[in-house]
């Protein structure tokens, strides 16, 4: 790897160090005191229990237990290849969760890509049970 | 024009370098502005919260001065001065850390310090129903002062990350991004100029030799 491509990958790694390490089920999460995960940058990101049960009775209705698998915290991928200021959500259950809290129904999907607006309304809802990552732009 | 890099040879070598480091420059740019914007909408919903948050509890608080104020009016000074000693009360606060994007803002959480009249430990006969009123909009108070402390913090940490930020972009926006461009400019201007050089010198190399062989002929 070049000086130059190293610097780059320096920045993205400094850009997504609150991420976690591991992400932790729902479940194993709403069975803990004190709901936390640790971040890449060692240190701890506590998740609220209220945003944890307001998950749990979105998925639970429609996936039953395996909701109880579902990984924590959810994701909102900052893509540049969307455009500016646009965000990716990535899994089924994911998606449902959105669609619930933004009050849309869509088709079932993979993927949705969210913008400003939407993105603050997710993270208004769920303020510590999601986190941003950020992403290169592949072109 | 902004300034070029010194010490750069004026070599392909060099340019293709210079290329890629500004495709790199501008892909970081990119993804630090983007870090920007969710900063600075962070950033708002959190300043919103403080307004919202500081106007509740100035109200709960108002109430509950009214309360006491009424309450002292009716049964005297000192003797809501003497319940206040005998109605003690723990909270127990659990303070931890929520990282936005790098920015450790605290969470606070709290058990419901909401109490039942019996709970107070004072007597009901002889005190005035305005210290109940006043005890529990204090109690109320007390959560929201909380939320208060944690959304004030979160704000004052955002902000330091978003002034972080956006000098970060704003040096890769006018200096650094720029100052590549005009480098890769200055080498590719160089490099033609070598170019013409060395036509030119060839030009009269041809020239001479062409000279040369003519008089040699003659001769």
């Amino acid at each position: 790897m070049d000086p130059e491509s190293r610097v780059f990958a320096k920045l993205v790694r400094s850009l997504n160090d609150h991420l976690p390490v591991e992400r932790k089920a729902l479940g194993e999460l709403l069975r803990e005191e004190k709901p936390r995960v640790v971040c890449r940058d060692g240190s701890t990101h506590r998740i609220r229990k209220e945003e944890l049960e307001a998950i749990e009775r979105i998925v639970g209705s429609r996936w039953g237990k395996e909701a109880e698998r579902l990984k924590l915290p959810i994701l909102i991928e900052m893509a540049p290849d969307y455009g500016r200021s646009a965000a990716r959500i990535r899994g089924r259950v994911y998606c449902d969760i959105l669609q619930a809290i933004l009050g849309e129904d869509r088709k079932t999907t993979d993927e949705m890509v969210i913008f400003r607006p939407d993105i603050r309304r997710l993270r208004r809802e769920l303020p510590s049970a999601t986190q941003y990552a950020f992403l290169i732009s592949t072109s | 024009m902004a300034e070029i890099i010194e010490g750069i040879s004026p070599t392909r070598m060099e340019l293709l370098k210079l290329g890629r480091r500004i495709k790199l420059a501008e892909k970081g740019h990119k993804l630090l502005k983007e870090k920007r914007d969710a900063l600075v909408s962070e950033f708002l919903d959190v300043v919103q919260r403080v307004h919202e948050s500081r106007d509740s509890t100035n109200e709960k608080l108002a109430e509950a001065f009214k309360d006491l104020i009424m309450a002292q009016a009716v049964m005297g000074s000192d003797a809501v001065w003497q319940i206040s000693q005998v109605t003690g009360q723990e909270i127990k606060i659990d303070v931890d850390t929520m990282n936005i994007m790098g920015v450790k803002v605290p969470m606070i959480t709290t058990e419901d310090v909401k109490r039942s009249m019996i709970d107070r430990g004072y007597g009901f006969a002889d005190t005035s129903s305005k210290i109940d009123d006043a005890a529990r909009n204090f109690e109320e108070a007390i959560g929201e002062v909380i939320k208060l402390a944690e959304v004030q913090q979160s704000v004052e940490s955002l902000a330091s990350e978003v002034i972080k930020t956006k000098r970060r972009v704003n040096a890769l926006e006018y200096i650094v991004i720029p100052r590549l461009k005009a480098t890769a400019i200055h080498i590719r201007m160089r490099l033609a100029e070598m170019e013409r050089e060395n036509f030119t010198r060839l030009k009269k190399i041809k020239a001479a030799i062409e000279a040369g062989e003519e008089g040699a002929e003659a001769a």
